[in-house]
């Protein structure tokens, strides 16, 4: 078998939806540096896309659209430049006022989006990536990490993760549009890590990033990257969705 | 309210510009099938709520990411839709096997929006599945439609996982080699 076939019965077991959960998780980090394991998935979802097509039709609630137009309440462009015409349409007469009032409006309409929709707590459950799971491993996540947003920090807490002598776990997290993986700390199990989140890191960016542990020497990797593979990954979801 | 392929391709379009109303004829061309496919993965009528929010938060977003030259908009949308949904079920092991016993009822060939193309990629795929034994068959449509994991194939089906998995992987192979892509 090549390396092209591992490549594309990979994607094909991701695309049906067979992969355990770390598998898929490994994946899902995989395909955004893996081009050829991108295509391929892409590639699936096109010759499985008809399966799709004849599910079964089920109303949902009523009140949910309602919900979706409450969390899109963001303005996108077409609404900015609507705003820009009308202001144009007025420059000369309440220019001034009209761009103060858009830019309240928005502001207003920003902040109660923000109050709102924004969740005000994150939680991930890591599963094992590599290896052989234990039966406990499959039950229960190695590590549980939660994200408090105001003010932003994080806590991991190991579940079935265990000790290993002379090496630390280190906890990193990979955001969209951020190439390198990144630190949020060294694990000393069994006792949970709390630490405020690192500076660089916006709290908005944080939804659906995500996590992964990779075993390092005593006090963590010296060269600010991971030195081995991860060997726990999870999703940073809404903590209202993580029941 | 029934969209044909063009009309949900010129709807995404303007969704991408950030029109409502637009995102409004999306969704209620779409959301009872994405729906259904949400239910199904999740079992889960309150958990399918979420999730099918999160889904067109997704949509409204990402509207600009759809080429329609690489997939046909309901294909799109189901992708996402699945993907959300199989994150969510593999997460919390949510599917029961007991619970899902209509497995293999296909759904009615009447869909009224779908073009001649869709049908016929549609024909050509089943062709391929029914070229399968009838246990690998029921094996890719229960991963499919219910997101089952190869343990709990094995499970049901009373066969080693590496079994399943090898299964798994032929199928997928034969289809590829039927449908020609």
């Amino acid at each position: 078998m090549t390396e092209d076939e591992d490549i594309d019965g990979l994607a094909a077991e991701y695309v049906l939806g067979a992969l355990d959960p770390s598998e898929r998780v490994a994946v899902d980090v995989r395909r955004r540096s893996d081009h050829a394991l991108a295509d391929a998935i892409r590639a699936w979802e096109h010759r499985l896309g008809p399966f799709s097509w004849q599910a079964p039709e089920v109303q949902p609630p009523a009140h949910l659209f309602d919900s979706i137009l409450q969390r899109i309440a963001t303005p996108k462009t077409a609404e900015v430049v609507i705003l820009r015409r009308h202001a144009r349409r007025w420059r000369g007469v309440a220019a001034a006022a009209t761009a103060l009032a858009a830019c309240l409006s928005l502001a207003v309409a920003w902040f109660l989006y923000e109050r709102i929709n924004e969740p005000t707590r994150l939680v991930a459950e890591l599963y094992r990536a590599a290896g052989t799971s234990t039966a406990d491993e499959i039950m229960h996540p190695a590590f549980v990490v939660s994200v408090d947003l105001n003010p932003c920090a994080i806590t991991a807490r190991p579940v079935t993760a265990q000790p290993r002598p002379g090496r630390n776990y280190q906890l990193w997290i990979m955001r969209e549009g951020v190439p390198a993986a990144e630190s949020l700390g060294v694990l000393s199990t069994p006792e949970p890590l709390t630490a405020p989140c690192p500076a660089p890191i916006a709290p908005a960016t944080l939804l659906n990033a995500t996590l992964a542990v990779s075993q390092e020497p005593d006090g963590g990797s010296t060269t600010g990257t991971p030195t081995g593979p991860f060997a726990f990954l999870g999703k940073l979801m809404a903590e209202a969705n993580a029941r | 309210m029934p969209m044909s392929r063009q009309q949900l391709v010129e709807a995404l379009g303007r969704v991408a510009q950030g029109d409502r109303a637009a995102f409004e004829a999306v969704y209620a061309a779409t959301s009872l099938k994405l729906y259904g496919i949400v239910v199904r993965i999740l079992g889960r009528r309150d958990l399918a709520d979420e999730v099918l929010q999160e889904v067109y938060v997704r949509v409204w977003q990402s509207a600009a990411d759809y080429d329609p030259a690489t997939s046909s908009p309901i294909t799109w949308l189901a992708t996402i839709a699945r993907n959300r949904a199989l994150d969510e079920a593999k997460r919390k092991s949510m599917v029961s096997l007991e619970e899902s016993p209509q497995l293999l009822q296909l759904p009615s060939d009447d869909d009224p929006s779908a073009n001649y193309e869709e049908m016929e990629e549609r024909r050509r795929l089943y062709a391929c599945l029914n070229a399968l034994e009838p246990e690998k068959k029921e094996i890719v449509l229960l991963v499919y439609h219910y997101g089952l994991t190869r343990e709990q194939i094995a499970r049901r089906l009373n066969r080693p996982v590496p079994t399943i998995k090898t299964w798994l992987r032929r199928s997928l192979e034969q289809i590829k080699a039927c449908l020609g892509q």
